[in-house]
């Protein structure tokens, strides 16, 4: 029973990361298409409304088909094949969005030409001394998930005599186990090794949101400063509950090792979690938009831009501005923030964050030995 | 208040910054003792060089307008600071010079005294009655006329 949950979990990630993904477009900002900047206007324009619901459509059907193969390959194929397809379904659908990215914002920037939309002016906004704007929680939310961790760690202490000489690891699709590994300290400190992962991520994260680059636009420099906020107040409250929540759930690996759970109802709990996550990560993402495009009031305009930096964006996604002071800002395809690639902190960053991952990997490898 | 730059103008950045903020300060908008962004953060929201805000906070601290916090940014000057004051008359007499050029220029045009009283007094106007901020263009007789 446990497991055809599990199963049933597994499938249904698919369909909401490709839904995620292909309603995208539509949760930009108003000046931005594809990662093309193009005036308001321009959303009313037949030929990109076009592009968009084409885009739209291939990727829904994209993730359909790749859903559908991975449900009749788990019910029938070996269990090997349906993990393989799921891995390939999922770089499918991501690098499947990013191409049919790039096709358009192809399309858009020709069309830009054709329509002649230039701008002639480059127009930049900030908010200063407002008081009232919403803002992101503090970093020191974060700081929940070191009780957590420290409960796991009591938890995992006090099972420890109770545990088998051989805990389970890994398990398959059946729910039967796999792989055993000795009972020892360093086997219990693997839960909490993820832990600390997370929280220095979450924490970096939130970190990049309080320290980003505030979305104004000039057309509307209040009502979209405002916008922004409730979003990156959104999405910081989002980074302390769903942090705290996969951390928590870690609990469950020194229960599964105790017996108290089955490796199976571990991987339920786990599933769960994680399906949530996703799941409200597309509710903050509809209800919100990208920096809050979809909270922000609607400023009538005309097709003249103030501002273009598209020369700044390569490949559309990629932001490098040795002239602006900015290490972090939001992302122009896609909900969430980026790096200025330009700037030596936004490397030290990623060097900071690989190395996490490089110690994670070196100590579970060395664990497990 | 909101600060509205054009990298593309001829205008260099940092004059731009700073006179949106004095015109904050005239109207209102900017009080005493009220906090500006840091240098980093405002040069990031505005997607410009650290060095530019530094200059224009730089020179609003040299005219008596700012007094710097350190990493904690500026606020606005308290008027009745002795420091200020005197930067502030220092200000009063440059604006003296300016003014007698001004006048200068306006003769050699062949301009009235009166004509310049009435320029100089039109522009006041816009400065002290206008409630909100003051960073629009200086009014012009022939825009009110048509």
């Amino acid at each position: 029973m446990d497991t055809t949950i599990f199963l049933v979990l597994i499938v249904v990630l698919i369909p909401l990361t490709g839904v995620i993904s292909a309603i995208t477009p539509w949760l930009m900002r108003e000046n931005e298409c594809f990662a093309v900047t193009v005036p308001a206007t321009a959303q009313k324009d037949p030929v990109i409304r076009g592009y968009k619901v084409r885009y739209t459509a291939s990727l829904l059907i994209l993730s359909l088909v790749c859903t559908v193969l991975i449900g009749v390959l788990i019910a029938n194929a070996s269990e090997q094949i349906a993990m393989i397809v799921l891995t390939v379904s999922i770089f499918v659908v991501v690098i499947g969005s990013f191409l049919l990215m790039l096709h358009y914002r192809r399309a858009v920037l020709r069309l830009k030409d054709e329509r002649g939309w230039h701008a002639q002016t480059s127009i930049h906004a900030a908010l200063v001394g407002e008081g009232d704007t919403p803002r992101p929680l503090p970093l020191a939310w974060e700081f929940l998930n070191v009780p957590v961790i420290v409960f796991t760690a009591a938890v995992s202490w006090m099972l420890y005599p109770s545990m088998p000489d051989q805990v389970p690891m890994h398990m398959d699709l059946s729910g039967n186990i796999t792989s055993w590994v000795d009972k020892s300290p360093a086997t219990m400190a693997f839960p909490l090794l993820v832990q600390v992962v997370i929280f220095v991520t979450m924490l970096f994260s939130h970190y990049m949101i309080i320290h980003s680059k505030k979305a104004v636009d000039p057309a509307a420099p209040a009502s979209s400063a405002y916008a922004y906020g409730l979003f990156a107040h959104a999405q910081s409250a989002f980074l302390v509950v769903f942090g705290i929540l996969i951390d928590a759930v870690m609990v469950c690996l020194p229960l599964s090792f105790a017996n108290v759970l089955t490796m199976s109802q571990s991987a339920v709990v786990v599933m769960v979690a994680s399906l949530a996550c996703v799941g409200a990560a597309l509710v903050l993402s509809i209800r919100y938009g990208q920096a809050g495009s979809r909270v922000a009031g609607h400023v009538e305009g005309d097709d003249s831009l103030v501002d273009d930096d598209d020369a700044h964006w390569k490949l559309g996604v990629f932001y490098f501005n040795p002239t602006d002071a900015s290490v972090f800002l939001h992302k122009r395809f896609g909900i969430g923030w980026t790096l200025n690639f330009a700037r030596l902190q936004a490397w030290l960053m990623i060097g900071g964050l690989v190395l996490v991952m490089v110690i994670l990997v070196v100590a579970s490898s060395m664990m497990f030995d | 208040m909101v600060i509205e730059i054009d990298a593309m103008s001829s205008d260099p950045i940092y004059q731009q910054i700073r006179l949106q903020i004095i015109a904050a300060i005239a109207s209102g908008e900017l009080e005493e003792g009220d906090q500006l962004p840091s240098i980093r953060s405002l040069a990031a929201d505005l997607g410009i060089n650290f060095h530019t805000v530094h200059e224009a906070y730089g020179v609003l601290r040299d005219e008596g307008y700012l007094v710097m916090r350190g990493r904690a940014g500026a606020i606005v000057a308290d008027r009745t600071l002795t420091s200020i004051q005197h930067r502030a008359a220092d200000e009063d007499a440059l604006m003296s010079e300016r003014l007698l050029e001004l006048a200068l220029a306006h003769k050699a045009r062949g301009g009235t005294e009166r004509d310049f009283l009435a320029k100089a007094a039109q522009q006041a106007e816009v400065a002290y009655k206008s409630e909100r901020a003051t960073t629009e263009k200086p009014q012009t007789v022939a825009k009110e006329d048509r």
